[in-house]
């Protein structure tokens, strides 16, 4: 066990990164927001933590104060973006990560240009990784419960049907942003602090690629997808060691595949297996994964 | 004045590009994020056979840009054919489709990424006669693409608005239901359109791999972002507003060029979306309302 656990260090350590990223991503989808701008505030934390604790600042004041001000910040932007409709609000906050990448390259001394920046010093342990992971997962679950949990389920559904039972759909929307802000900032910050280093195409477009992987691939009904997600998305390439460099053409055509045939994710399918289990059992009838949620809302409208 | 050419076919390239791209997004309602690879690919095809055969260049782009052609008819067929026959939500299954399109997009990037090891490709066939035109040295490679784009331009306008199948097209548009119900085959123009909308890409593939020498796997990345900057400038499906669209990025492209190193010209293209998007969403040269956003 010991011998498995440093051997697989760098991974689980990305896979608790990951896990925040993933949630910001699923968080926002399942909310109707289209939005990748949680990538961008990955890059801003990563670079922002990394350049503060560079300057001898002590990585947890760094960590803390730079997740606070991007939820603020993702909440100040948010009054600009939300109305918009699914794919433009997608265009326009990928071209705010491309843009950053940009931003990070042309930045100098204060962003080591092309580089990136090298040496920021590691302040992150297990043990603080898995905190945190369960902090965030904590407060993904509250998102899914009582009122802010059913108001989401209903924007998820239709915008009209939300707003027309009382729920203040903007207010929850830029809240949902700030929310998403704020654990892709988490999620860059504990790369930059576990691994030391941030470079420009760090937060790209393969990062928006691979954190919209694992949000559909575990299904953005409830959390556990997207922790399952980022599980598999960062050990699927030690079990296909063979596949080497042909890793993201196994993402694609995953992501093809179930977007095509589960677009619920595995969480969609788990679900679907556990109903026909139960519908072998004798029970009464239920809908295959697909209408599970729409199901859900209208019930609890009721 | 040899910037002013060197902007002209840079707006040719992008007029190309974006009017597939324009074309079924405005018509079908079909944003095609795999446009980019798809343009990459024609010139990928063309590379695969230039290894085992000299080809001659007709050969070329007749594979290049029937083959981008068919690809993305076959990605619209068999992908977002089942994704719109499982029944979901509109919003629901546009996310779908955008995300399939990133998913075909890292497939095709990274089948090229693998055979040329990641490195450029080109498909040779340099031309070597130089005009000189009041002053600035134009290519013949150059006079065709600016010829191509603007006969292209014209073709696809006559043909989306003066032809009964372009009539056709806006009927679905408008309403795809109503359409079918008044007797047009909807299917089959909405493959036809698919077809031209990658062959077109193709054909900005095949042009642009002649005219840098070279393309990298992941140049449609870029080109694709670029694409829709220019379609949300100039209003979604419109023909001249892609046309104008593609001026203004060139333009500001090959001014930043010329002032500045060149590293900020990728942040054009995004700075434009961001900025028309949050202020005009409808597009600079839309003329309805905004009912898309």
């Amino acid at each position: 066990m010991n011998l498995w656990y440093s051997e697989h260090l760098t991974l689980i350590w990305q896979t608790l990164i990951a896990i925040p990223l993933a949630l910001s991503v699923q968080i926002a989808l399942r909310s109707g927001l289209f939005s990748f701008a949680s990538i961008g505030f990955y890059g801003i934390g990563g670079y922002a933590v990394g350049i503060l604790t560079l300057h001898g600042w002590p990585p947890m004041v760094a960590l803390l104060l730079v997740c606070t001000a991007s939820v603020l910040i993702g909440y100040v932007i948010s009054s600009a973006v939300v109305h918009l409709r699914g794919l433009y609000l997608g265009m326009v906050t990928f071209a705010f990560d491309l843009i950053l990448t940009v931003v990070a390259t042309n930045g100098g001394e204060l962003t080591g240009g092309a580089l990136g920046l090298i040496g920021i010093p590691i302040g992150v342990s297990t043990l603080g990784l898995v905190i945190a992971t369960c902090l965030v997962l904590a407060l993904a679950h509250r998102t899914e419960r009582y009122a802010v949990g059913r108001s989401i389920a209903g924007m998820e559904a239709s915008d009209q049907l939300a707003v027309s039972v009382g729920v203040d759909v903007r207010k929850q929307k830029r809240l949902i942003f700030a929310l998403s802000a704020g654990l892709g900032a988490l999620s860059g910050s504990l790369f930059a602090l576990a691994f030391g280093t941030m470079q420009p195409t760090t937060a790209g477009f393969s990062l928006v690629i691979l954190a919209l992987t694992m949000a559909i691939i575990g299904g953005t009904a409830a959390w556990p997808g997207a922790v399952i997600g980022a599980a598999i998305i960062t050990w699927l390439p030690t079990f296909t060691s063979y596949v080497g460099s042909y890793q993201n053409l196994v993402y694609g055509v995953v992501l093809v595949a179930v977007v095509m045939y589960a677009p619920d994710g595995i969480l969609g399918l788990l679900s679907w297996i556990k109903s026909k289990v139960k519908n072998l059992s004798g029970q009464a009838f239920r809908p295959p994964s697909s209408d599970l949620k729409g199901r859900d809302v209208v019930s609890e409208q009721r | 004045m040899e910037q002013v050419v060197n902007g002209a076919v840079l707006c040719s390239i992008y007029v190309l590009f974006s009017l597939g791209l324009s074309l079924t997004w405005g018509i079908l309602d079909k944003l095609n994020l795999a446009h980019g690879a798809v343009m990459m690919s024609a010139a990928f095809f063309a590379y695969l056979i230039t290894e085992h055969w000299d080809a001659p260049l007709a050969v070329l782009f007749a594979v290049g840009i029937c083959g981008a052609g068919l690809l993305t008819l076959v990605f619209d067929v068999i992908v977002l054919g089942q994704i719109s026959r499982s029944a979901s939500g509109k919003q629901h299954n546009e996310l779908r489709t955008l995300i399939a399109g990133i998913g075909v997009n890292a497939i095709l990037v990274t089948i090229a990424q693998r055979h040329t090891i990641d490195s450029p490709f080109g498909i040779g066939h340099l031309d070597s006669h130089i005009y000189v035109l009041g002053g600035a040295k134009i290519s013949v490679l150059q006079i065709w693409i600016i010829v191509l784009a603007i006969a292209l331009c014209i073709i696809i306008a006559v043909w989306t608005e003066r032809s009964q199948f372009g009539r056709g097209l806006r009927a679905i548009a408008h309403d795809a239901e109503i359409a079918e119900l008044m007797g047009i085959r909807t299917r089959m123009s909405s493959a036809v359109l698919m077809f031209v909308s990658g062959a077109l890409a193709g054909l900005a593939g095949m042009l642009l791999v002649m005219y840098l020498g070279a393309l990298t796997p992941e140049s449609g990345d870029s080109l694709l972002l670029k694409g829709f900057a220019i379609i949300i400038l100039g209003a979604v499906g419109s023909i001249w507003g892609t046309l104008l669209g593609s001026a203004i990025l060139a333009a500001a492209e090959t001014i930043v060029v010329v002032q500045t190193s060149g590293t900020w010209v990728e942040a054009i293209a995004f700075g434009i979306i961001l900025i028309v998007i949050l202020v005009r969403p409808q597009g600079i040269f839309a003329r309805g309302t905004g009912e898309r956003v």
